[in-house]
């Protein structure tokens, strides 16, 4: 993939030298960084100037119609742009919506320790109002999808990236794709008239990658949110569902704090009209499952602990899963539970639990199976291991908001 | 290994053309054109390059044997066939073009727009995964790129001292006037310009729209966006129908997917769409069969079972339909569940034994679906379909399976004459089978493999028809699937073009498309594999009219039992080794020229029948032709009898061997060159048994039958071997045929292989079922044996298999055993 640097950056990369050459103090070179790393670079991820940069997008299936644009009205860089129409499978309520993956380097990985904001132009010509959810995928994860309202016409579309943040749950070095995600078309007529324009797609980074956070662990802690690192370890997904994910953010009113202090994660769930499929997750990042071994704490006999508030009139379910990527997706293990209304409810999940597999004699990832139970070897080692997570079904109605806090590791009640 | 053509220059079908006017001129060439201007058959694979590896040049040489001066097509009305024009770069070339104008005879003209010229793609190929190969590594040439796009993106460079190859293609109209039409082919190399003469025969029989051959081709919209950019139905439809110029149909007519999870909403949208779209088929006979979508539901020991409720949907939506319209749209379907039951063999216990009940749920579906139409008021033709509604396994095990309908394995699995019997028996029962092939086979076995030459593809529907393989599954032809793990799971745009080692174990697998947008074309570009696989089906479909339909019609003229049989069987004789493909491009082409002979003498009213080779060294044969039908035997104007029904005359043929020769209407048949000898042993001494303790052997008698001295063969029972001597070295790598006459005393069928033993080693040449009474026991391409392990052959071994050779003995007179070589090799 080419890349391009603009000029903006090769002149400020002349001033910089400048400003080092006579610059010899330490605090000096303390604000030399913290100006370095304020400095814009743009690269463009992809030129869309031929249908070579065209095949290089990854689309899922039922997707809908790609081309190469050469009309100049819908070109704000270089010599092309990427016009799609996004159809969709038509199915009144099966399929997942279209997406687009568009790599950030021809190789595996590209290093985005620097990035500041992804940023792309894309003409709405549906002749309505839609929208586009903006990801990135880093090391097979992916970052939680941002909603943009897309105008009729040309948007300009930014996304900002706080790259210290990121690199206490996302190993930045290993970033993969940008991914644009969109509704379906839910006819094919519909189809047709679902046109879009992508072009100048560029990443802004800053010259230098800024200082991570550190990473600290006070004694059994696993996520509180009250460390500043702590409101990026947190992602959102969905399974085999065709509507919005989560929405997930720090919150900081105590009031909504279990016990009154730090901080806690507000998870707002979006409901879904009419007959939906799937269900929607949440779950905390490799690097916070990682610092723990957690064969060892099931052989301690320990529990995984948190606590919920739930904002709402009616009691909710969740449940805390195990899905482990090496098996079939079939095998899990699932601990649900219950928080009722207005409460604070603590959760205790038993670690030596986790081995104990079971398959479901439903439909699981497009396929039936029978029912079976398994103890199977598979924690946390490096090979094997997927991150737990937080599954809730779908609902109709009004959004719901629950408030996660100090997820911690402790001993077994039992004990 | 192939060893030596067999029968080129022996049986020549088409005499117009010799005598036809020079076919190549050129207004610049010679020594000081910048390239060499060469024509090779379709189906020969010639690599960019032969230099660098001792492995290519040989193939190289092999290849510099194939090419000719001169363009020549003979094809039906109706038909493709293809040649390339070779061209071998003696400088750099900035920019070549090929094109081809109209073609003339008389007053009628071939128009330029049925020819079709391409630019063959090259991709590198780095490893010949067979090691039965005898192709080498290379730039080979796959993807087909029409040459006025090849030129805009500016692929049409040859660099100096390499190949070259541009495929051209015609289409014969259907109204086409048949003749020898003469016509040019422009090449232009940088400035230089070069016309060569060419010459299209069209043959006067039109090849039926029908395909007969069914398939099923295998095409995932989950890949179509990846090779497309554009994986919508108006898309998928525009595949299928470029599957169907190629004579295939594509697997399910609808793009969607039947998810399991998929709500009742959505699964009654895909079933609607589904039944609309085979609708729009019924009466298509380029679609001859299309697949109807199963879904699989959990089971306590099966684990998977069919859902019989999703099944009985989808059917009771086609009776509906084809109630209100009248069209008995189920004809054409099957269904293949290979989301249930895929290759059983290789998934364990379980696995096979969920066959036989999802089968028994099948068939319990079909009975309830056919009750539900009668009710509906259908039609008999259409219960009659549902009732013969037939399902696909990719299995080979006929005798694990009893409720299995078609049976389809892999051609490798055909690996005697006696399985094929067995495979064949299945008839009587009502089930059948198809083939299928994807990463295995490999070669020498037919396959679709890029590192592969393209008579493999070409070969496998001849052996298709002559053992009555209905139909042809393949998987998959849009993949772009990556296995090499660190390229990711996709390939893409030119990736496809540029990385064929990505399946890790073929070359190809099923993959028939590459992406075409990348270069601005609106549906995929086609791999040459394809073009293969069309002129066998064409050829397949052309036999089968023969069989089926022209000479039962000329059986009922002329109120005889006409059959091709005996000379199909010389056809396939030379083409193939039971399911071996050791020919070459000049083999299929003389095959395929006598065939159309007998496709044109049929048409006109003229049959070939009876053909056989008698153990006394000459060939007989029926020749039936219309009154007034000048028919020369040797040279010479024969006299015919009239036939049973008097309306024609049958002629009775009966030549040596090497000098049959028959003429009518200016287009002969001729075998000659050939040679024949008795190997036969007349000595009681050269018979040995090899037998378990306690039992007697056997015993070995010189008798005569009908003024003829014969070896008689008793065995007693249990008695595992007998061989049987022969004059050493008189069976050998120079004989392309072996014939056996022998006649079976015992009353039931004995399973028996037939070896041969040499200097160095025993190999298998065939199993076969000993019918009762007469057998001629035809073994073909012996020259493909493994001679060099066996060095000098000194007799056949023969192995009894089964029941009755264990309780009774066996009881056999070997009449005669004859070996067929050609002349010249002596």
């Amino acid at each position: 993939m080419k890349k391009r640097i603009c000029a903006i950056v090769l002149l400020g990369v002349v001033l910089l030298s400048s400003v080092v050459a006579k610059d010899t103090i330490s605090n000096a070179k303390e604000k030399e960084k913290t100006e370095q790393e304020s400095i814009k670079s743009f690269e463009q991820i992809t030129e869309l100037d031929n249908w070579r940069d065209i095949y290089a997008c990854k689309f899922t299936t039922y997707f809908g119609r790609a081309n190469l644009n050469k009309k100049s009205d819908y070109i704000t860089q270089g010599k092309g742009s990427m016009k799609f129409q996004v159809y969709g499978d038509f199915l009144p309520n099966g399929g997942i919506n279209p997406e687009i993956e568009i790599a950030l380097s021809d190789e595996k990985y590209t290093d985005i320790s620097r990035i500041r904001s992804i940023s792309f132009d894309i003409f709405n010509e549906t002749g309505k109002k839609s929208r586009v959810g903006v990801s990135l995928a880093i090391d097979n994860m992916n970052t939680v999808y941002e909603y943009f309202d897309l105008a009729e016409g040309k948007n300009q579309i930014t996304v900002e990236y706080n790259a210290k943040g990121m690199s206490g749950g996302y190993d930045l070095t290993k970033g993969e794709s940008l991914c644009l995600k969109f509704d379906k078309a839910m006819s094919h007529k519909d189809g047709k008239k679902n046109v879009y324009y992508l072009d100048n797609v560029a990443m802004n980074m800053s010259l230098i990658a800024p200082k991570p956070y550190e990473i600290t662990f006070d004694e059994g802690e696993l996520c509180s949110y009250d460390k500043n690192y702590q409101e990026f370890v947190t992602t959102v997904g969905g399974i085999s569902t065709t509507t919005d994910y989560p929405i997930v953010e720090v919150n900081k009113d105590r009031a909504y704090c279990m016990d009154m202090k730090g901080r806690s994660l507000k998870v707002t769930l979006p409901s879904a009209s009419g007959a939906v499929t799937g269900n929607t997750k949440i779950e905390l990042l490799n690097s916070i499952w990682e610092h723990y071994d957690w064969t060892q704490l099931g052989k301690e006999n320990k529990e995984l602990v948190f606590d919920v508030y739930n904002d709402n009139s009616i009691s909710i379910q969740g449940t805390f899963t195990i899905w482990p990527e090496h098996l079939s997706d079939a095998y899990r293990w699932s601990q649900s539970f219950t928080m009722a209304p207005r409460e604070w409810t603590t959760v205790r999940v038993p670690i030596s639990e986790w081995n104990k597999l079971s398959r479901d004699g439903g439909e699981v990832a497009g396929a039936k199976h029978e029912p079976l139970k398994e103890e199977k070897e598979w924690l946390m080692s490096s090979e094997q291991y997927r991150t737990p997570f937080i599954v809730f079904r779908k609902f109709v109605g009004e959004d719901r908001v629950l408030y996660f806090d100090n997820f911690r590791i402790e001993n077994s009640v039992a004990q | 290994m192939r060893k030596r053509r067999i029968i080129s220059a022996v049986l020549i079908g088409v005499m117009l053309l010799s005598g036809c006017a020079g076919t190549k001129s050129s207004q610049t060439s010679g020594d000081k054109a910048k390239a060499t201007i060469k024509f090779a058959y379709g189906e020969d694979k010639i690599l960019q390059s032969y230099e660098g590896t001792s492995a290519r040049e040989a193939l190289g040489e092999r290849f510099v044997e194939y090419l000719v001066d001169d363009f020549e097509i003979s094809a039906f009305r109706n038909e493709y066939e293809s040649r390339q024009v070779i061209l071998t770069a003696k400088e750099d070339i900035a920019a070549y073009e090929v094109s081809v104008g109209d073609f003339v005879s008389g007053e009628n003209t071939l128009p330029a727009t049925t020819f079709e010229v391409c630019h063959e793609y090259y991709h590198e190929i780095s490893t010949i995964y067979s090691s039965a190969s005898s192709m080498a590594t290379g730039m080979y040439p796959d993807a087909v790129i029409p040459m006025d796009t090849a030129k805009e993106y500016g692929l049409n460079k040859i660099k100096a001292n390499e190949n070259q190859a541009v495929l051209v293609t015609v289409h014969i109209p259907k109204e086409q006037e048949a003749g020898i039409y003469e016509g040019n082919i422009t090449i232009k190399l940088d400035n230089e310009t070069h016309v060569v003469k060419a010459i299209v025969e069209v043959l006067d029989y039109t090849l039926p729209d029908e395909v007969f051959v069914e398939s099923s081709t295998q095409m995932s919209t989950e890949w179509l966006m990846d090779l497309q950019l554009d994986d919508s139905q108006e898309m998928y439809d525009k595949v299928a129908e470029q599957l169907n110029s190629f004579g295939l149909s594509v697997q399910f007519l609808s793009s969607g997917y039947a998810r399991t999870f998929a709500t009742d909403e959505d699964y009654e949208a895909e079933i609607a769409k589904s039944v609309e779209k085979a609708l729009e088929i019924a009466d298509n006979p380029a679609v001859n069969s299309f697949g109807i979508k199963v879904r699989s539901t959990s089971h306590p020991k099966y684990q998977h079972q069919l859902d019989e409720t999703s099944l009985k949907k989808f059917l009771t939506a086609y009776v509906d339909k084809s109630v209100e319209t009248g069209v008995d749209i189920l004809k054409k379907g099957f269904v293949y569940m290979g989301t249930i039951i895929d290759e059983p063999d290789a998934w364990g216990e379980i696995a096979m034994e969920r066959v036989d009940y999802v089968c028994t749920q099948y068939n319990s579906v079909l009975a309830e679906v056919a009750a539900y139409a009668k009710s509906k008021g259908a039609t008999q033709e259409m219960i009659d379909s549902i009732n013969n509604l037939t399902h696909v396994v990719t299995t080979y095990d006929i005798n694990k399976y009893q409720y299995v309908d078609r049976f389809c394995p892999e051609p490798q699995y055909f690996d005697s004459l006696a399985t094929v019997e067995d495979f064949q028996a299945l008839w009587d029962e009502g089930r059948g089978f198809w083939w299928y092939t994807c990463c295995n086979p490999k070669t020498p076995y037919p396959t679709t493999h890029v590192d592969d030459n393209g008579v493999s593809a070409r070969v496998m529907y001849w052996m298709m028809r002559e053992y009555g393989v209905e139909g042809f599954l393949i998987w998959e032809t849009l993949s772009c699937s990556d296995h090499i793990p660190e390229q990711g799971s996709v390939s893409q745009g030119m990736d496809m073009y540029e990385d064929m080692m990505r399946h890790h174990t073929d070359v190809g697998d099923g993959q028939l498309f590459y992406p075409g947008r990348l270069f601005e074309l609106e549906t995929p570009v086609p791999a040459i594999r394809l073009y293969y696989l069309r002129d066998g089906i064409e050829d397949y479909d052309a036999i089968t009219d023969l069989q089926d339909n022209l000479l039962p019609a000329l059986s009922a003229t002329y109120g005889a039992d006409i059959s091709a049989q005996g000379i199909l069987d010389e056809l396939y004789g030379s083409l193939y080794a039971l399911n071996k493909v050791y020919c070459t491009s000049v083999d299929v082409n003389n095959v395929k020229n006598i065939l159309n002979t007998l496709m044109v003498w049929a048409d006109d009213g003229i049959a070939v029948s009876d053909y056989k080779i008698n153990s006394d060294g000459t060939i007989t044969a029926k020749i039936y032709a219309p009154e007034n039908t000048e028919v020369k035997i040797d040279g010479n104007v024969a006299q015919g009898t009239k036939t049973a029904a008097g309306n024609g005359n049958v002629y009775e043929v009966s030549a040596k061997v090497g000098e049959f020769d028959v003429e009518i209407g200016g287009r002969s048949l001729r075998m000659d060159g050939q040679k024949m000898e008795s190997i036969a042993t007349l000595e009681t001494d050269a018979v040995e048994f090899e037998y378990e303790t306690g039992t007697t052997g056997g015993t070995a008698q010189v008798v005569t039958e009908n003024g003829k001295s014969v070896m008689n063969i008793k065995t007693t029972a249990n008695v595992s071997y007998t061989y049987y001597e022969f004059e050493k070295g008189a069976f050998s790598q120079d004989d392309e045929t072996l014939i056996l006459y022998i006649h079976s005393n015992n009353s039931s069928k004995v399973k028996m292989s037939i070896e041969v033993y040499g200097s160095r080693n025993l190999r298998s040449i065939e199993t076969v079922y000993l019918q009762p009474g007469d057998n001629v026991i035809r073994l073909d391409r012996t020259c493909d044996l493994e001679w060099k392990k066996i060095g000098a052959a000194e007799g056949i071994r023969f192995t009894y298999v089964g029941e009755d050779s264990n309780t009774v003995g066996v009881d056999m007179t070997i009449e005669d055993i004859v070996t067929i070589k050609a002349e010249e090799s002596r």
